[in-house]
């Protein structure tokens, strides 16, 4: 109430312009870095799952009848295999379609041998591909399972590329952040450093004038903060009105992941706690020099 | 903290304890590594009492204020101010006592961007004084010092003298215990001198201890207060003789 009244601070001065644009630009990259980091998090996760859910068994067999009975065996392993939601065989047809673009057309298809193909259906928390694989060779010799073992292996790698440049990205921005934060907001009571020393000689109390300044700080943070993310949440809807057409040729998640919304609002909230604070520590060191 | 009133230091069981407003005992003081530019000043103001300071240029009467309103720091001695030791006050209980001291800076130390007004009532609003009573006396005090057209100037726009008034209206609106004031008419005319002194004169009769700086020796014969010299840094004649 009081601080309100004495009606001091950054009116006018440099500090009240640059402050605010400043938080909405650091806001905004901080925050385009968050769901950066979140999207890309989101899409290999769920590349890694539609992997680890689905698995195929290629049953080659020399003749047709053989082949019937490995892939009843092979199906009866993998039914009574744990994390197994599901296996079923793939008709010839189907398979047939799925070779279609990329052998050409269907009458030719027709007259190839072609492998009979079990689609598995896994809890990917459930199950392990090894173990499964190592059964299903001991028991049912002439069933091979892919694992997408390499494409997984090279999956984690980029995760972990993606997740390193993108974490770091956003690490050096919050720095970048912080420390811009910091100076913008340590410039502008340097600048008041009088009005400081005034309000001190009057007989003003360290935390009426510290509580002062912290909120116009604290308001002109807020300001530039929530323009900043508002101007983040739009550019991601827009980047993913661009993207949704995509989404589903290449595997991306559906909706922009949960995760970012949940640390996006964050950026603006600590972004704004950082120069309060920062104009905290600055007013008290400013006093502490004045006897 | 114990309240001295004109006269209980005399009579009143607090005789040991009210000793004066502001007693100084062998202070020294420098500023940082530098020369010892005070020293050894030992004096006493007693309530209600009414001193001018005086001496040359560069002796220190400025820098003897500023240990008053504890803008600084002692290098030496011990510094009373109502009774208490200064030295061993928090930083809000030195808040506090500033909250009773009025003071006029020599360059007034006005805050540009607010209105002559709003410089005037800034301590009333620091001591969160009831807002309509700091209006009443804000734009009473500066019709007073003859401002009353100036309320919503800021200090770039007035002038020397202006500044002056304005810093003096601030510094009384409090009514302070101690008024410390730095060459307070050196920038009025000879009317406006008549008339600020008049105002100090005035606080002084309330209660106020009154502690004046000046070169204007025309203004201390007419007055006939007691003088304190500074020279070099020290008190002539010796203390014991300088106290009224
Ligand atoms: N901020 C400072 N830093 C270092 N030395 C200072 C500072 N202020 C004053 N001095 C020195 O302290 C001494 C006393 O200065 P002070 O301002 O107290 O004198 P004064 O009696 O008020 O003079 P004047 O009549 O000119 O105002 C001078 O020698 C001056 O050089
Ligand atoms: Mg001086």
């Amino acid at each position: 109430m009081r601080a309100r009244r004495v009606g001091l601070g950054f009116e006018g001065g440099p500090t009240r312009r640059a402050l605010p644009a400043m938080m909405a630009s650091i806001v905004l990259l901080t925050g385009l870095a968050v769901a950066a980091l979140a999207g890309a998090d989101a899409a290999i996760a769920r590349w890694q799952y539609d992997l680890r859910a689905r698995l195929a068994v290629e049953v080659g067999a020399p003749s047709a009848e053989g082949a019937d009975t490995v892939v009843a065996a092979a199906l009866d392993v993998l039914r009574g295999s744990p994390g197994v939601v599901a296996a079923r065989e793939i008709a010839g047809a189907e398979v047939r379609a799925l070779l279609e673009p990329w052998l050409g057309e269907a009458s030719e298809i027709a007259s190839l041998p072609l492998p009979r193909l079990i689609d598995v259906e896994l809890d990917p928390g459930g199950a392990d591909a090894a173990v499964l694989a190592a059964r299903l060779q001991e028991r049912v010799p002439g069933a091979r399972l892919d694992d997408h073992g390499r494409w997984l292996d090279a999956l984690s790698r980029l995760a972990l590329a993606a997740r390193l440049l993108a974490g770091g990205a956003l690490t050096l921005t919050a720095i970048a952040a912080v420390l811009v934060i910091v100076l913008t907001t340590h410039a502008g009571l340097a600048a008041r450093r009088d009005t400081i020393e005034i309000l001190r000689l009057l007989g003003a109390p360290d935390r009426l004038v510290a509580r002062l300044f912290q909120r116009q700080i604290l308001v002109m943070s807020a300001i530039g903060a929530a323009g900043g993310f508002a101007l983040a949440v739009a550019v991601l809807l827009v980047l993913y009105d661009y993207l949704a057409p995509l989404a589903a040729t290449y595997g991306l998640p559906a909706a922009l992941p949960r995760s970012m919304w949940l640390a996006l609002p964050a950026v603006p909230i600590l972004a704004a706690a950082a120069a309060a604070l920062a104009c905290r520590v600055t007013v008290r060191r400013l006093l502490g020099r004045m006897p | 903290m114990t309240v001295c009133h004109r006269g209980t230091w005399r009579w009143g069981a607090e005789w040991q304890r009210c000793r004066g407003v502001v007693r100084f005992e062998g202070v020294g003081m420098r500023y940082g590594a530098g020369p010892e530019i005070l020293r050894d000043i030992t004096v006493r103001f007693e309530p209600g009492s009414f001193h001018f300071l005086t001496g040359p240029s560069g002796a220190g009467k400025t820098s003897l204020l500023k240990l008053m309103y504890l803008a600084e720091r002692a290098s030496a001695g011990t510094i009373h101010l109502f009774d208490r030791d200064v030295g061993t006050m928090s930083r809000d209980e030195r808040a506090a006592v500033r909250r009773q001291i009025g003071v006029i800076f020599r360059d007034f130390r006005l805050l540009d961007h607010l209105t002559a007004f709003d410089n005037v009532v800034l301590p009333l609003r620091i001591f969160g004084e009831n807002e309509e009573r700091a209006r009443t006396f804000g734009s009473e005090l500066l019709r007073w010092v003859g401002l009353a057209e100036d309320l919503d100037t800021r200090p770039p726009a007035l002038s020397d003298g202006q500044k002056q008034r304005v810093a003096i209206a601030r510094a009384v609106i409090t009514r302070p215990r101690l008024l410390l004031a730095d060459e307070p008419t050196g920038n009025v005319d000879a009317k406006q001198g008549i008339r600020l002194t008049h105002l100090f004169q005035e606080l002084n009769r309330i209660g106020t201890t009154v502690v004046l700086a000046t070169h204007d020796e025309a203004w201390i014969e007419r007055t006939g207060h007691p003088v304190l010299r500074l020279n070099a840094g020290r008190l002539v004649p010796p203390p014991a003789q300088a106290e009224a």
